[in-house]
């Protein structure tokens, strides 16, 4: 079964191999592309393998699983899109478009994943309910996994979470008299933030090796 | 009514003025609110986008935690919100639910999925209820012209956690348009009402996500209103602390409107000192329509 529409081929992201099922592209990028992505990818997301077979599985469910039809590029996702108002290139049914016509890799290149505010719009005004959110969603988890284009900004608030449970720490804010205030001088309470860190961290690490679950 | 408050990692690490008026403003609506210790971000946005698993477990620890205290969990944020629902959904799988529940051992504790997520909003509207909160408003915003910006993931966000699809019939996207005319103010109904502030490409894409406020903003203008009222965290933050950026990035000089949490209006209009609501923390210019009340 083809991960898109029946009949359309799939390249490998990395050396645009033709494969024509999930499973093969999973073996395929399994074992053939072994290399290190960074410690960071290897140590949290437990690597490549874990991710392409996860990967794999949620694009069938999302484009092909759920739904017998498939984009017919009618436009209709477009009306509704905030970014399209204010990107004029910016169209939902492209990214579906791309991945019908087994362009993963140009599509893993490209920046255009990363303007989606996956604001849930475009599957509200999709007549044939595909959903573009869900397959950006996909495909923004296997480019960040395969290592392929990830903006620094995410991978920043994941370190912060695996240290702290929370994606930044209170800051100081200002007031209107200009001056900056804490969160206790306000007198808010301490925040709630995990008991314990390192049994916090350790969890999540955990759930990073089990292989099972996905 | 008692709830376990998730505060969310956005309101309690900048957003002060949200927390502050929610914690002032609830009990004396009746709501008893018991921090939810120990918990921690939901995984929006990082994780949301790297690791799926890793969320769908953020999720039913934080929900762990309040079936701890035997209560239901009370969001602030829309992102919260949806997140944790659309998780909950993925751990009705039982094998799934197990496996989570082995590592959830690890910091000793347990998923069962008996409690519910509950978002202020629906808190204020549907549990509360607007007959109620006109009879607690002692001044009311009566003349004002304030605009409902609920957030697009607020638009049936419960209805599309349950299957990322259509919303359902039982959906009123027009909650917080009602909450502001309890107030005494009149709220428009406008378009550009269901736009995204454009807050999660924030980081990544900021002009974008300039333009995105901007044209929220811009609208509300156009229809002469006074001041903007939302309940999500991100959207405030975008709305009302990007304002000058709006200003000085896209040279939209008339930019210049007042954003509130809609907790911040109730308690001033419930005769709370504003202070106490940390009205001084909005970076909006608020004084005027506040002088003017």
């Amino acid at each position: 079964m083809s991960i898109t529409s029946p009949g359309v081929e799939l390249k490998c992201p990395y050396c645009n191999e033709v494969l024509f099922s999930n499973r093969e592209l999973r073996v395929h990028v399994g074992s053939v592309h072994q290399e290190k992505i960074d410690d960071f990818t290897e140590k949290y997301y437990s690597g490549r393998w874990i991710e392409v077979d996860f990967i794999t599985l949620m694009l069938q469910r999302a484009v092909s699983d759920r739904t017998d039809e498939f984009c017919q590029e009618c436009d209709e996702c477009t009306p509704g899109c905030s970014i399209s108002q204010v990107l004029e290139d910016f169209k939902p049914y492209q990214i579906i478009s791309l991945l019908n016509k087994g362009d993963v890799k140009g599509l893993l290149k490209s920046d255009i994943l990363w303007k989606c505010t996956t604001c849930l719009s475009c599957i509200e005004a999709c007549p044939e309910d595909i959903s573009p959110y869900e397959v950006i969603s996909i495909l923004r988890n296997l480019s960040a996994r395969i290592g392929f284009h990830f903006p620094r900004f995410y991978k920043d608030l994941d370190r912060r979470v695996f240290r702290t449970g929370m994606i930044q720490e209170p800051k100081k804010v200002p007031t209107s008299d200009g001056e900056m205030i804490s969160r206790s001088e306000l007198g808010l309470p301490p925040i709630m933030e995990p008991f314990d860190k390192e049994k916090f961290a350790s969890a999540l690490n955990e759930l990073a090796s089990r292989r099972e679950l996905l | 009514m008692k709830y376990s408050l998730y505060s969310g990692c956005l309101a309690q690490t900048e957003q002060y003025a949200y927390e502050l008026s929610v914690r002032e403003v609830l009990p004396k609506l009746g709501i008893e609110l018991v921090n939810l210790e120990g918990a921690s971000c939901c995984g929006f946005p990082s994780f949301s986008i790297t690791s799926p698993l890793t969320t769908t477990y953020l999720t039913a620890r934080n929900l762990a935690l309040a079936e701890k205290v035997g209560l239901d969990l009370l969001t602030m944020c829309n992102k919260c919100s949806f997140i944790m629902l659309a998780n909950m959904k993925k751990l009705e799988d039982e094998k799934l639910k197990n496996s989570i529940n082995k590592i959830l051992s690890i910091e000793d504790l347990h998923y069962n999925g008996n409690r519910r997520i509950i978002h202020l909003l629906e808190i204020l509207y549907d549990e509360i209820g607007l007959k109620k909160i006109q009879e607690l408003v002692k001044k009311p915003f009566n003349g004002f012209k304030l605009a409902a910006y609920p957030g697009c993931y607020f638009y049936s966000s419960r209805a599309r956690a349950r299957d990322l699809r259509k919303s359902n019939d039982n959906e009123q996207p027009d909650k917080l348009t009602q909450l502001i005319r309890a107030l005494g103010a009149e709220s428009p109904e406008y378009k550009e009402i269901h736009n995204c502030c454009g807050s999660d490409i924030s980081g990544v894409e900021k002009e974008t996500a300039l333009k995105m406020t901007s044209s929220i903003l811009k609208a509300t203008k156009d229809l002469d209103v006074e001041g903007i009222v939302t309940l999500c965290p991100h959207c405030f933050k975008m709305l009302d602390g990007q304002q000058e950026a709006v200003r000085g990035i896209l040279g939209d000089l008339e930019i210049k409107i007042p954003i509130f949490y809609y907790t911040q209006l109730l308690g001033v209009a419930m005769g709370v000192p504003r202070e106490r609501l940390g009205m001084n923390l909005n970076l909006s210019p608020v004084n005027d329509l506040m002088f003017r009340f």
